[in-house]
């Protein structure tokens, strides 16, 4: 299997160099480019928004000063640097949370969540629930209602829920594809109103 | 990693489900970390999937999709068993108040059998009140008669004896002289009245003919009170010629009186009456060998 990257290797060294060279410009954009990606590996991890932005500021921080003091050996392969980064810092979160909430259970450190959420958090889940409903509510076909519900809240697998409705793989994928992208319509105008307003 | 291997095998769907191997992790998180695309990509997907599981978690389903989802027969079928729902309670209020009713009645019928079994028992009670004083009334009416009939018995063996004292005193009997002995030993009596003081198996008494000697043999016969004869005994003369003299035995005789007649055998072969002699036998005493 061959990895393609996203972001230019050269670039990417490129960038490393005129951070390690104190060009603040660069490490911008390196935070620019890594920031969303970063915050869904976190967040993973730790399951809680204010959490998952505290860790990922740490995270740049130690990223920047790693390279500022020139201890990035391979700066085309930054982003797995920045990913091991993030995840050592939310596992070491977590544990913390553990043992202050005194849990014994914690055999999986990397999926306890944090506990609490603000309430914007809590808003955003509630309305997410409701534009899902009405995206299920609008749609005709009883057999898109039943894949979406067997494929994100059964966990079926995509094969066998195409062979009992039977679908073809790319009718499925376009199925869940408007899906996605109607609620994403919905979703980020609501989220974009509810942000414009505060 | 390109996108297309991310679309083929669902990296997305799958990175967000746990569905990856820990090397299909790592190298999926390398690529996305800094690739726009696939950062939107799951973030949509993410919220999604949080949306439509709260929505399922909580059942805030729209009416008309919850409504497709039920088909009419099942629709029927809820209709139905509401209807028989409501049918057996109604049945059900219906017999209660109905076995409420029976109830209310059988409690009434137990008050009046309870007042039944009272009186029944009260009557039962006087009754055998009743019974106890009748029986005690009859017990003195039988212990009134014993007493009565014992009081007769008294009066009739009180004139049982007056009438034998009576009898006795009307057989006056005749003057005669008895000489009894008893194992040689002579003792003489007093006239109607021999007492045997010292009586063994046997005494003999002597009769006086008074001049009737002319006859061939001799016989006496005793005779109690009753007139029932106890003893009949052949004797013959005394060596003087005067009296004839009768062995009897003790025991044929008791206290009270009898009656000796003699008779003599003629020359022609019948008997003749020669005399009665009435007497009383007076047993004092047992002289036991």
């Amino acid at each position: 299997m061959s990895i393609a990257p996203v972001n230019n290797d050269r670039q990417l060294a490129e960038l490393v160099k005129q951070a390690h060279d104190g060009d603040p410009r660069a490490e911008e954009e390196i935070i620019r480019r890594h920031k969303d990606g970063v915050s869904i590996i976190i967040g993973r991890i730790v399951q809680n928004s204010s959490s998952t932005e505290d860790i990922s500021q740490e995270t740049f921080l130690k990223v920047l000063e790693k390279i500022r003091c020139g201890e990035v050996r391979e700066p085309e392969r930054l982003s797995g640097f920045i990913c091991s980064i993030a995840k050592n810092l939310a596992i070491e979160h977590v544990r913390k949370i553990r043992k202050l909430t005194s849990r014994e259970d914690g055999g999986n450190a990397e999926f306890i969540p944090d506990p609490g959420q603000d309430p914007f958090t809590r808003l955003l889940e509630k309305e997410r629930g409701s534009v899902v409903l009405r995206i299920i509510g609008e749609m005709s076909v009883k057999r898109d209602r039943d894949l979406l519900m067997r494929y994100f809240v059964a966990e079926e697998p995509k094969d066998r829920i195409c062979s009992d409705l039977g679908l073809t793989r790319e009718q499925f994928n376009r199925v869940v594809f408007r899906a996605l992208q109607r609620f994403k319509e919905l979703y980020l105008k609501f989220e974009g109103d509810h942000r414009n307003k505060n | 990693m390109d996108h297309n291997e991310i679309d083929n095998l669902d990296f997305v769907e799958r990175y967000l489900m746990g569905g990856l191997m820990p090397d299909e992790i790592v190298r999926f998180e390398e690529h996305f970390v800094a690739c726009p695309r696939c950062v939107e990509q799951l973030r949509t997907t993410e919220d999604f999937m949080k949306g439509i599981r709260l929505a399922a978690a909580t059942q805030a389903v729209p009416s008309g999709w919850f409504l497709s989802r039920i088909s009419v027969h099942r629709l029927i079928l809820a209709g139905i068993s509401l209807l028989l729902l409501i049918c057996t309670g109604i049945w059900i209020g219906f017999r209660e108040m109905r076995l409420r009713s029976e109830a209310n009645q059988a409690k009434g019928e137990m008050a009046q059998l309870a007042a039944h079994a009272e009186e029944e028992r009260l009557a039962s009670k006087a009754a055998a009140e009743e019974s106890r004083a009748s029986e005690a009334k009859l017990q003195a009416t039988i212990e009134g008669l014993t007493a009565q009939i014992a009081a007769r018995e008294r009066t009739i063996k009180s004139l049982k004896t007056d009438t034998a004292m009576r009898i006795a005193a009307l057989a006056e009997p005749p003057p005669f002289s008895l000489q009894a002995e008893e194992r040689s030993v002579s003792f003489n009596f007093k006239p109607k009245e021999i007492k045997l003081k010292t009586v063994r198996a046997s005494f003999q008494i002597a009769f006086g003919l008074e001049g009737v000697t002319y006859l061939r043999e001799y016989c006496v016969s005793a005779f109690n009170s009753s007139g029932k004869e106890v003893d009949e005994k052949k004797c013959g003369l005394t060596p003087k010629g005067l009296d004839v003299v009768c062995p009897f035995k003790s025991a044929s005789f008791r206290n009270g009186f009898y009656r000796f007649e003699v008779e003599g055998l003629k020359n022609d072969g019948s008997w003749q009456s020669v005399g009665t002699y009435p007497c009383r036998i007076i047993r004092t005493g047992i002289r036991r060998p």
